[in-house]
């Protein structure tokens, strides 16, 4: 096991922080305040509050709840749909391969954040439906690395051992023989799709159709910030900021895979 | 390379069908369809809809359509946009200019960024290069329209040096004034890929470096200085250019978020304006040619690269 290194443990705090957001955010997150509206932040208020006098400082850490769950949950669906087209394309190869890799291209060639865009304002998606639509459009890295891996592997000794001598079935040689070796690089891909997933969903939700209010996510902070922007700017600069630290976070740690895992 | 040449082009017409017939199929089967919006208006009653739907040809299959969409968008024809009922081409072409002026604003800045970005990163030692690796780092993590208002919210309204948003002030037409309204947006655009290609140079300039000619053309006297620009920096931006390449057609769509949070009036926003009406023949049109400008990009990458690369001319 490597050492977690500063990304690791920045990370493991935000999530740590996230899941005792209940017991330890200062205030409920949509407590009202009109006394304290449009506060600067104060020792009160550490964030400072909004128009509507809800601490930010509490809203930041019930938002990252729901970012970082879409982020790590739409990652979850993406890897889940490339490993299942990585997959039956490498090991099926011939005119399977062909079509899903044409596919994937096509999916490739679509920019996803305009079509997640108009499927999110046409369908207005719950969360759980958000997390789908965005893992959706991101699930054609990890098919291509899966697909690499196993055309690569498809061939090597251990694998055609198995089918030969032991007379392994399709399902037994892909999952014990042949995912394994895909592991390291669906892993590195999965990683990304999170930070990007996370970066998909605050653009949604920047824009207004992502993560409805009153429910909080750091995109939707953002724009509810961003007409209140000259007379608070502190209202946009902290959600954004941390959306920032925790994608820098989640690619550095990628990118520590990518080293510690290079076959 | 006359026959992989053709091949490539010709590959890519079946996937921009695909990729038409993918979008089309998206757009025409969420519940309710492109009137969708209508259905929920008490103001629209259902023999309006009836109407509407037969006068927009909604009522047929959704292959049909998909084929008269088809037919008409290859002949130029894009239909009429459902919120200001001129053609789709009109409201396209007049936003082109706009577009395309930002991005190639940006393709100049972000690649001014990465060259000393990608050098200094890969051949200085100590703090400079931890600084410049840092900083194309950070730029990919970097939530774009957060960075857009904080450009905004430091250089226009805070320190009130550039304007905060739109192509240019209402009456004057300089190029001063057209210059100043285009910094912040180009930046902003710029800042990830540049980012993002100087993280590429900076790998490519570390493998070039250690290559024998390198190390010749020391041998042979040559100065540090024309080592590093001719020798190393010339091989070593070749992959970066093929980037550059298919970066740029990723550009056209992020203008969404870059002129959303600028005001420019470019395709950009006339994306974010079609989605709030529900406007799906201007959607679609702008999707594909979005996603027409990605396949073309992809395709001019391919084929220029043998032209600045000699090593891999076939």
């Amino acid at each position: 096991m490597k050492r977690l290194g500063v990304a690791g443990w920045v990370l493991l705090t935000l999530v740590a922080t996230a899941a005792v957001a209940p017991w330890i955010s200062p205030y409920a997150p949509d407590a009202l305040d009109l006394v304290n509206r449009r506060g600067v932040p104060s020792m009160a208020h550490w964030f400072g509050t909004d128009d509507l006098g809800r601490d930010l400082l509490s809203r930041i850490l019930f938002g990252a709840r729901v970012s970082l769950a879409v982020g790590l949950l739409s990652a979850l669906v993406a890897a889940g749909i490339g490993i299942g087209v990585g997959a039956t394309s490498g090991y099926l190869g011939g005119g399977v391969d062909a079509a899903l890799m044409r596919l994937t291209d096509a999916a490739l060639s679509v920019p996803r954040l305009l079509l997640l865009m108009v499927a999110s304002a046409v369908l207005s998606p719950s969360i759980p439906v958000l997390v789908v639509l965005v893992g959706l459009v991101g699930w054609m890295e990890t098919a291509r690395v899966t697909r690499a891996a196993f055309l690569a592997a498809r061939e090597r000794e251990f694998v055609l051992a198995a089918r030969a001598a032991a007379g392994a079935s399709a399902a037994r040689i892909v999952s014990e023989h042949l995912l394994p070796v895909a592991a390291p690089a669906i892993a590195v891909a999965a990683t990304l799709a999170v930070g990007r997933g996370i970066l998909l969903e605050s653009a949604l939700s920047f824009f207004g159709i992502g993560v409805q209010p009153p429910a909080a996510s750091w995109g939707n902070m953002l724009y509810q910030a961003q007409s209140t922007m000259s007379t608070e700017p502190w209202l946009a600069l902290f959600p954004g900021l941390f959306i920032f630290v925790t994608v820098a976070a989640i690619n550095t740690v990628g990118d520590r895979f990518g080293e510690g895992t290079r076959i | 390379m006359g026959v992989p040449l053709t091949r490539r082009i010709a590959a890519t017409v079946p996937l921009l069908f695909v990729i038409s017939a993918v979008v089309f199929g998206l757009l025409h089967l969420v519940p309710g369809g492109p009137l969708a919006v209508y259905l929920s208006n008490p103001d629209v009653r259902p023999e309006d809809l009836e109407r509407l739907k037969r006068a927009l040809g909604l009522d047929q299959p959704v292959w049909r359509q998909y084929a008269q969409w088809l037919g008409g968008f290859l002949s130029g024809d894009w239909g009429f946009s459902y919120s200001d009922g001129r053609p789709v081409v009109d409201r396209v072409v007049e936003r082109l200019p706009a577009t395309l002026e930002l991005v190639a604003a940006s393709l100049v800045l972000a690649s001014l960024f990465t060259v000393p970005l990608g050098l200094v990163a890969g051949l200085a030692r100590g703090w400079p290069a931890r600084v410049a690796a840092l900083l194309s780092f950070a730029g990919l993590a970097l939530p774009v329209f957060w960075f857009g208002l904080v450009l905004q919210l430091v250089f226009s309204l805070g320190l009130g040096w550039l304007p905060s948003s739109g192509r240019n002030t209402p009456g004057l037409e300089g190029l001063a004034d057209r210059l100043a309204h285009l910094v912040l947006p180009a930046t902003m655009l710029a800042a990830v890929h540049a980012a993002a290609w100087s993280r590429y140079l900076r790998a490519a300039v570390i493998d070039t470096y250690a290559l024998p000619f390198v190390a010749a053309a020391r041998a042979r006297g040559a100065g540090e200085r024309v080592v590093i620009w001719r020798h190393v920096l010339r091989p070593a931006l070749l992959p970066v250019v093929t980037i550059v390449f298919l970066d740029t057609a990723l550009m056209v769509a992020g203008t969404v978020v870059t002129e959303s949070v600028f005001a420019w009036p470019g395709l950009g926003s006339l994306f974010t304006e079609a989605l709030a009406r529900r406007d799906y023949t201007v959607l679609m049109a702008l999707l594909m040619v979005a996603s027409t400008a990605v396949v073309v990009c992809n395709l001019i990458a391919d084929l220029v690269y043998p032209l600045i690369d000699p090593r891999v001319r076939t």
